[in-house]
């Protein structure tokens, strides 16, 4: 009897022990991770954590930045929402099709380079260039919500990690998307980056804080606990002050956020103005349809807690083995094709007829082609981006010109042959040749030396190229090519190479230097302003600028324009003269309808003959 | 549609192959029957053949070659073809309707299906069928790629438009064949 007590209170224990052990191991979904079902918003009074995990309360004399990881983590797994499409730009986890790369440039060095930590055809990884993740971070975090580069810890580099100390990670900035409240000033957030406050910055952006000071001016021992001695500094350490009255008895602050990210919000990092003098005030700018439809971004774009949120495009659904992806793609909601819908998103959209359009059009188009973007015109245009000229933050120059140029719209045939309208940016910037590989130079390399040379030039207030000779390029490439005995300095520009060969700057076309092309999705145009409302000869004319459009061939040397039709494989001959027939179709048409109606009324003639003929015969055999 | 295109296209090379090699027959019959004489009939004939072989291969063979669709210079050939092509043959079919006109000799050996020594040698009756089937087939073709020239029709129809332009060309072209054929065969007897 003892014996079985015995082993029926081990085996209780073990069991206890196993239990206690597997709930570990298994993640429980959070309070937030797992909605009931109401489509009422969630009203989030929480209690602010920093990143110890520490409440913040009002009567504590040193406080901290809240931690997103800590106060929204607490109900929602940060790790799972991190992971998702924005979070993860600093790794090659599902690239997908080219996007918006982030665009290095500085004018006094002649370099714009299209970086990005995704496997995206053409674009540079900043490693590549010699820019650090704390570097990065500091350039470009104004525009992406945090995670990824400036957290990870193989991104917190040795040579920085006294910096990254001082600093802080930059964890995921919830409210940059989620936060409807009218007084988050997402400005404070790239505010904040540049000023090295990473561990500040998410915080910044609420309405009841005010972060001050700057980790870029702390010393590299700087401790956020204990400050700095009264001796050391008379810089400022970046501290945070809360609001008092925006905490209650409980400690608890109220967060404006919700799941329906307003339109808004994306555009923070999705704003867009084309550079056109006959639309030089902001209300000539159009808006995309569906928006003015009532539509919101989130509404395709959509999301789980995992954050991978659907980009929209074609082959998204193969790419991902996803098929619900289909859904959210133009063709998912405008194409009769696709009624059998797996999910159910109440917006299927208006069916086209695309009356009169020969099928092969679709075929050889994307739907973006006509639909979306600035409609062609004689010349390309540039285009300012949130992401390319740090819009909607302070001190930037808003003068037209200023770099990064991106060139739109562009009509390129993508892989799978189709005509897609892109942006297009094209890369400037110093590198070594190597056999017919180019490796971007470093700028600890080429920055003195390219500055040197370029000293005597006048300042370009506008933000654009100076003006440049090709003798500067040559001197500079002559002085390059003493930093190494094996490789050749070339300078990358405006689709080709430059490099010296017996003493003169040689130039050739090369793959490397072509331009950096991402497909336009948005703003989306109404069926009467697409290409083609204007009938076949919207296109298929001969000053069509369809193919004759002339596009930018960015550098900071002379280069001629290239045309449009140079970036499909069409011929230009073929189209003029495809162009040239639709002046004779209405004769087409006429000789056709002419000629058939001649050959039908000649069938009708001998049909009623052999008609008579029968009613004829029949009658002789009725009387014989 | 590939498919068929290139079964008709051994189909007409295994016909000519065998009727040149195998059976003596020279490639001047055509000229012996039809190009010597110098009646406007045979001259529209022989106009609208040759445009009509003009467009066919301008549109047969891209697609053989693997393209899926008729573009580039392919199509500014058959579309600019195609006028000419419909003129001839509205000329041909007013010049040789008189001659096609069915009688009652012809729906004797159609119908009552006189002996079959008789139905073997050379008659018009064959060549009147193929006649009319051509004009209708090529009514068919031509209306329906005029009509899917104005912004009629959705895409689905115009998909539809455009596939009963290939297979009545598809059936014309059969046409031609068989009836080049039997030219061949009138030749040899």
């Amino acid at each position: 009897m003892k014996l079985k007590n015995k082993i029926i209170k081990q085996l209780f224990f073990h069991g206890l022990i196993l239990s206690i052990f597997s709930s570990l191991l298994v993640a429980q979904a959070k309070l937030g991770d797992s909605p009931d079902g109401s489509r009422s918003p969630a009203v989030h009074r929480i209690k602010l954590m920093d990143h110890d995990s520490s409440v913040i309360r009002m009567y504590q004399q040193t406080q901290l930045p809240f931690s997103t990881e800590m106060t929204c983590g607490s109900c929602h797994d940060y790790n799972t929402v991190r992971s998702g499409l924005h979070f993860n730009a600093g790794s090659n986890i599902e690239s997908g099709r080219n996007g918006h790369p982030w665009i290095y440039t500085d004018p006094a060095t002649l370099t714009q380079i299209p970086l990005s930590y995704r496997d995206w055809n053409g674009a540079i990884n900043p490693e590549e260039i010699g820019m650090s993740a704390f570097d990065f971070v500091k350039k470009f975090g104004r525009h992406h919500p945090g995670g990824s580069v400036g957290e990870q810890e193989e991104g917190l580099e040795a040579e920085n990690a006294f910096r990254w100390n001082v600093s802080g990670k930059v964890e995921v900035n919830c409210l940059v998307c989620h936060d409807k409240n009218s007084f988050t000033d997402r400005s404070h957030y790239a505010k904040q980056l540049k000023k090295e406050n990473f561990r500040w910055a998410a915080a910044s952006t609420a309405s009841f804080t005010d972060v001050s000071g700057s980790a870029k001016d702390m010393p590299d021992h700087y401790d956020i606990y204990y400050g700095l001695a009264p001796d050391e500094s008379k810089a400022i350490p970046p501290q945070v002050h809360y609001d008092q009255t925006a905490f209650n008895e409980k400690d608890e602050v109220f967060f404006d956020v919700t799941r329906n990210v307003p339109n808004e919000n994306c555009y923070f990092c999705h704003s867009t103005m084309v550079v056109d003098n006959d639309r030089s005030e902001f209300w000539q700018h159009g808006q995309d349809v569906h928006i003015q439809r009532g539509m919101n971004c989130v509404g395709c774009h959509r999301n789980g807690l995992d954050h991978q949120i659907v980009r929209g495009y074609e082959n998204e659904s193969v790419e991902k083995e996803s098929p619900e992806l289909a859904d959210f793609t133009c063709e998912g909601c405008h194409s009769s094709a696709n009624s059998d819908l797996t999910i159910s998103h109440n917006n299927k959209g208006p069916i086209p007829a695309h009356k009169g359009l020969p099928p092969l059009h679709l075929e050889k188009l994307s739907c973006t082609t006509c639909h979306s973007g600035e409609m062609p015109t004689a010349n390309s245009f540039l285009t300012k981006t949130s992401m390319g000229h740090a819009l909607g933050t302070h001190g930037i120059n808003k003068a037209d010109n200023t770099l990064p140029h991106i060139i739109t719209p562009v009509f390129e045939e993508n892989e799978s042959g189709k005509i897609v309208p892109v942006n297009m940016a094209w890369p400037s910037y110093w590198g070594w040749e190597n056999g017919d590989d180019i490796i971007p130079m470093t700028k600890d390399i080429y920055e003195q030396i390219v500055k040197a040379a370029l000293s005597e030039l006048p300042i370009n207030r506008n933000g654009s190229w100076p003006k440049i000779e090709e003798n500067m390029i040559t001197d500079i490439l002559v002085s390059l090519a003493s930093k190494s005995s094996e490789l050749t300095p070339v300078y990358v520009s405006g689709g080709k190479i430059y490099s010296i060969e017996s003493g003169h700057l040689k130039q050739e076309i090369h793959s490397k230097a072509s331009a950096y092309t991402w497909p336009i999705a948005h703003i989306v145009r109404p069926t009467s302003m697409a290409l083609g409302s204007g009938g076949c000869k919207d296109c298929h004319s001969v000053g069509s600028p369809f193919y004759t459009s002339l596009i930018i061939v960015d550098s900071p040397l002379q280069t001629d324009k290239a045309m449009m039709i140079d970036f499909q494989s069409q011929s230009l001959l073929a189209a003029q003269v495809f162009a040239n027939a639709f002046i004779f179709r209405p004769w087409l048409k006429a000789i056709m309808f002419l000629s058939a109606v001649l050959i039908l009324m000649l069938l009708a003639l001998y049909f009623f003959k052999g008609l008579s003929s029968l009613t004829r015969h029949l009658s002789k055999t009725q009387s014989k | 549609m590939k498919l068929t295109y290139e079964i008709l296209l051994i189909i007409t090379l295994i016909s000519i192959v065998w009727r040149r090699f195998f059976t003596g027959a020279s490639e001047n019959l055509a000229k012996k029957y039809y190009f010597d004489n110098s009646k406007p009939q045979k001259f529209f004939f022989y106009l609208s053949l040759l445009f009509f072989l003009g467009m066919l291969s301008s549109s047969m063979i891209p697609i053989l070659f693997g393209a899926e669709r008729l573009t580039g210079i392919s199509m500014i050939i058959h579309v600019s073809l195609s006028p000419f092509f419909t003129v001839s043959l509205a000329v041909a079919a007013l010049l040789w309707a008189e001659l096609m006109e069915f009688n009652w000799n012809d729906w004797e050996i159609l119908i009552k299906r006189k002996a079959r020594k008789e139905l073997s040698k050379p008659s018009k009756t064959g060549h009147k069928i193929r006649f009319w089937a051509f004009l209708i087939m090529a009514t068919a073709a031509i209306i329906s790629i005029l009509i899917s020239m104005f912004p009629f029709f959705d895409t689905t129809t115009q998909e539809l438009l455009l596939n009963l332009h290939k297979y009545s060309t598809l059936i014309m072209s059969t046409l031609l064949v068989w009836h080049l054929h039997i030219l061949l065969i009138w030749e040899k007897n």
